[in-house]
């Protein structure tokens, strides 16, 4: 990964990291925190919307804030839709799945970015093939 | 040798791109900035009077707003235009025009937000919906989300927020319009002038907390999604049409308007031929940046965007038939790919109103199919029934008639300027006037046309934005910058009337909102709740265990003069329970100026209703008086 490339993930995926682990600790641990509104709607407003652009790599930044948002309110919406036909609803657990399905999201890609030949064989194999010095 | 290390790794760099040059359009902002907050203790929202806020506001804040505005004339016509520079401009203008309330009024302004309020708290408070309730309920989509918002946040009601809704809404707007106008065109200085332009003419007021205003929102990033990661096919659909028509064209219409509208000129290669072909040439010449896009990438973007549209379908009952009616126009008169696109959000739009509105549909459709076609009506209720009242309203109303107008006019002449500098412009227009042809299919209420205005509003903000750069020549010119600051500053002196001129009926003091609190503790499930016009903040909390009735809706004719044995009978006939009047400041505001009632016809009423000892006053304050109806004289 170019290291620009590799600078900018990492910022989306610290942004992402620092924002989910402010809305479980503000909802779950530190319920009555002045901060809560604040990370809570910071997570909802754009917290899903990253994971979905880490597997849509954007260049034009105000594009991929326009993504990031809608996406997020797309996913926050479609879920909590579903929960309340479904007869399920529960703001908490509809808070809880989308945390979840962030926090697997930054998983996989630190995963990806940090060691990618964990996830990519073919490409291990191929890089590995390109490091071996030719036999003499 | 460090501190280098971490500069560069930062990429602080970029800010060695900025020079003495830029510091000016630095500097003036933060100055306008720095006035306004100033200004805005000295705003006395009491003082209102029937022009709205701008009678309110002290003569700093224009000033401010005129800094901004010159500042903004010359940054555009940068020949290197700083991103953030521009982003400073336009978040300081979004914040001026649509943050002022939220940061001179005690309330959140607007008595539907209330309401709004009140379908979120039936949420959060039953965990459920009732279709029946209310229309909203079928397209609960926004307000489930409200209320997942109000759980989550740990706030007591969407009023903790609902008040930075316009702030907000137009601020994430500036992306989806940056997205949407860089597709039209690679001139960034009409990108950026184009989205000042929509933020200096968005005066419909549909961006406070509300399904609409939300899903305009998600209606921009359709629209951007669709202009920039979807491709076009060459010839579009309607090209089958192009032979038919110049044969007509040649019969009948030659010489007309085609002729005059497209001459040989506006491009190269549509000289010396005819003017349906000129046309069809228009209608189908390429996008402005055809950039390759993986098929991989279009199906990820295709399924981004019909998750949106499924938020916009579940929210709001209008606006996906404007994304329908847009995304068609592009696919069958540009040909944008791929061509059953409509037909999926035409089935996903149907089958919600089939399968989930039921409840809605069983007494509403006959009443809405017949309205179908009445165009004249709509426009009476659009335009000519809104023109009564004060002489404030009447002129804040012809205000609006008339900068909507303007705004038109400027619209049309942006678009032939640019078509004479041979720039085409047809996915615009398709976008511009493919909201139309909701006139046909409904008044909602009297409110289609205001609604047309506001979804064709991008399209006639970036043509406005043609008529200073009708090319895309960058180079310095002193008389566009003129231009540009003239234009702007005319906007605003429209805007500031038309967008907040009824804010003494759209503001809710604390005392409003304390009186209404102080209602729902004094009456209990079942009670008749009654106002004399609406205006009233209420609604906000336990929705369904009330019955609601007003006056001005049901027995205008016996409010003035005060008929007290009427409305003692029409609220005897209503409720067996117990009925309580409420008079509240934005109430008799709402009535003295948007009604053709004589002034001081509420005062008259409120005497007759005391002197009949029918209704006993039990509560009042500032701004709200209660009184219970005891059904005859003690």
């Amino acid at each position: 990964m170019k290291q620009d490339t590799w600078r900018k993930a990492l910022l989306w995926m610290s942004l992402l990291g620092a924002l989910t682990l402010a809305a479980t600790l503000t909802v779950f641990v530190f319920p009555s925190s002045a901060l809560r509104p604040w990370a809570v709607m910071g997570f909802l407003s754009i917290g899903p919307g990253i994971v979905i652009m880490l597997f849509l790599p954007e260049t034009d930044l105000l594009a991929k804030w326009m993504l990031i948002i809608a996406m997020s309110f797309t996913a926050d919406i479609l879920l909590a839709t579903l929960f309340m036909y479904a007869g399920w609803w529960s703001p908490t657990a509809i808070l809880a799945i989308l945390l979840v399905f962030s926090g697997c999201g930054l998983s996989f890609h630190t995963v990806r970015s940090f060691f990618p030949y964990a996830i990519q064989p073919a490409v291990a194999l191929r890089a590995r093939r390109h490091e071996t010095p030719p036999a003499s | 040798m460090e501190s280098y290390t971490i500069i560069r790794r930062l990429n602080l760099s970029r800010l060695h791109a900025y020079t003495a040059s830029d510091l000016p359009l630095i500097a003036a902002p933060l100055i306008a900035l720095s006035l306004w907050v100033l200004s805005l203790p000295r705003v006395d929202v009491g003082r209102m009077n029937d022009l709205g806020l701008v009678s309110a506001l002290p003569p700093t804040t224009f000033v401010a707003l005129a800094i901004l505005i010159v500042s903004f004339g010359f940054a555009v016509q940068t020949p290197k235009q700083r991103t953030a520079i521009l982003l400073l401009h336009l978040g300081l203008l979004i914040l001026m025009l649509y943050g002022v309330t939220a940061l001179v009024e005690e309330m959140p302004r607007f008595d539907i937000v209330y309401r709004h309020a009140g379908f979120t708290e039936y949420i959060t408070r039953t965990g459920g919906l009732d279709p029946d309730l209310d229309a909203y309920f079928n397209w609960p989509g926004f307000f489930i989300f409200s209320a997942l918002l109000v759980k989550t946040l740990g706030v007591p009601s969407i009023l903790s927020f609902a008040a930075w809704s316009p702030f907000v809404l137009n601020l994430l707007a500036v992306a989806p319009l940056y997205s949407i106008f860089s597709s039209l065109t690679s001139d960034k200085r009409l990108v950026w002038l184009g989205i000042w332009v929509f933020m200096l003419t968005n005066w419909i007021g549909q961006d406070y907390y509300s399904p609409q205003g939300f899903v305009f929102l998600l209606y921009l990033v359709i629209i951007a999604i669709f202009l920039r990661w979807f491709t076009r096919t060459s010839p579009s659909p309607v090209d089958d049409l192009r032979v038919p028509t110049e044969r007509l064209a040649r019969g009948v219409v030659r010489h007309l308007w085609l002729s005059w509208a497209f001459p040989p000129q506006t491009a190269v290669s549509m000289q010396n031929t005819g003017a349906v072909s000129r046309f069809f040439a228009w209608l189908q010449a390429p996008k402005v940046a055809e950039p390759t896009i993986s098929s991989r990438r279009q199906i990820s973007m295709l399924i981004c965007l019909l998750a949106i549209f499924g938020v916009v379908v579940c929210s709001h009952p209008l606006t996906p038939f404007f994304v329908l009616i847009s995304v068609t126009g592009l696919v069958v008169l540009r040909g944008y790919r791929p061509r059953w696109l409509p037909l999926v959000l035409a089935a996903m739009t149907v089958a919600w109103i089939f399968f989930m509105t039921r409840a809605y549909l069983a007494g509403h459709l006959a009443p809405a199919l017949g309205e179908v076609g009445q165009v004249d009506a709509t426009v009476g209720a659009g335009v000519f029934g809104r023109i009564v009242g004060s002489p404030g309203h009447v002129f804040i109303t012809l205000m609006r008639v008339a900068m909507t107008a303007l705004i038109w006019l400027l619209a049309v002449s942006g678009f032939f300027a640019r078509l004479r500098s041979r720039q085409q412009d047809a996915t615009v227009v398709i976008l511009g006037l493919a909201p139309f042809l909701m006139i046909i299919a409904q008044s909602y209420g009297g409110e289609i046309l205001l609604r047309i205005y506001l979804f064709g509003l991008p399209a006639v903000a970036f043509l406005v934005a043609g008529l200073i750069f009708p090319s895309s020549k960058a180079v310095w010119s002193s008389r566009q910058a003129a231009v540009t600051i003239a234009l702007s500053l005319v906007l605003l002196g429209g805007f500031v009337f038309t967008r907040y001129g009824n804010e003494r009926n759209d503001y809710m003091s604390v005392a409003e909102v304390a009186g209404m609190r102080q209602l729902y503790r004094i009456a209990s499930p079942g009670d008749l709740l009654v106002d004399v016009s609406e205006g009233a903040p209420w609604k906000f909390q336990q929705l369904e265990q009330f019955d609601y009735m007003t006056l001005m809706d049901t027995i205008p004719k016996d409010l003035a003069p005060p008929n007290v044995i009427a409305i003692a009978a029409h609220i005897r006939h209503d409720t067996k329970h117990t009925a309580y009047l409420i008079i509240t400041r934005s109430q008799a505001a709402t009535l003295e100026s948007t009604t053709d009632l004589p002034p001081g016809a509420l005062d008259r009423l409120e005497i007759a209703l005391v002197a009949s000892h029918q209704f006993k006053l039990i509560y009042h304050n500032q701004d709200v008086r209660i009184y219970v109806f005891t059904g005859g004289p003690p």
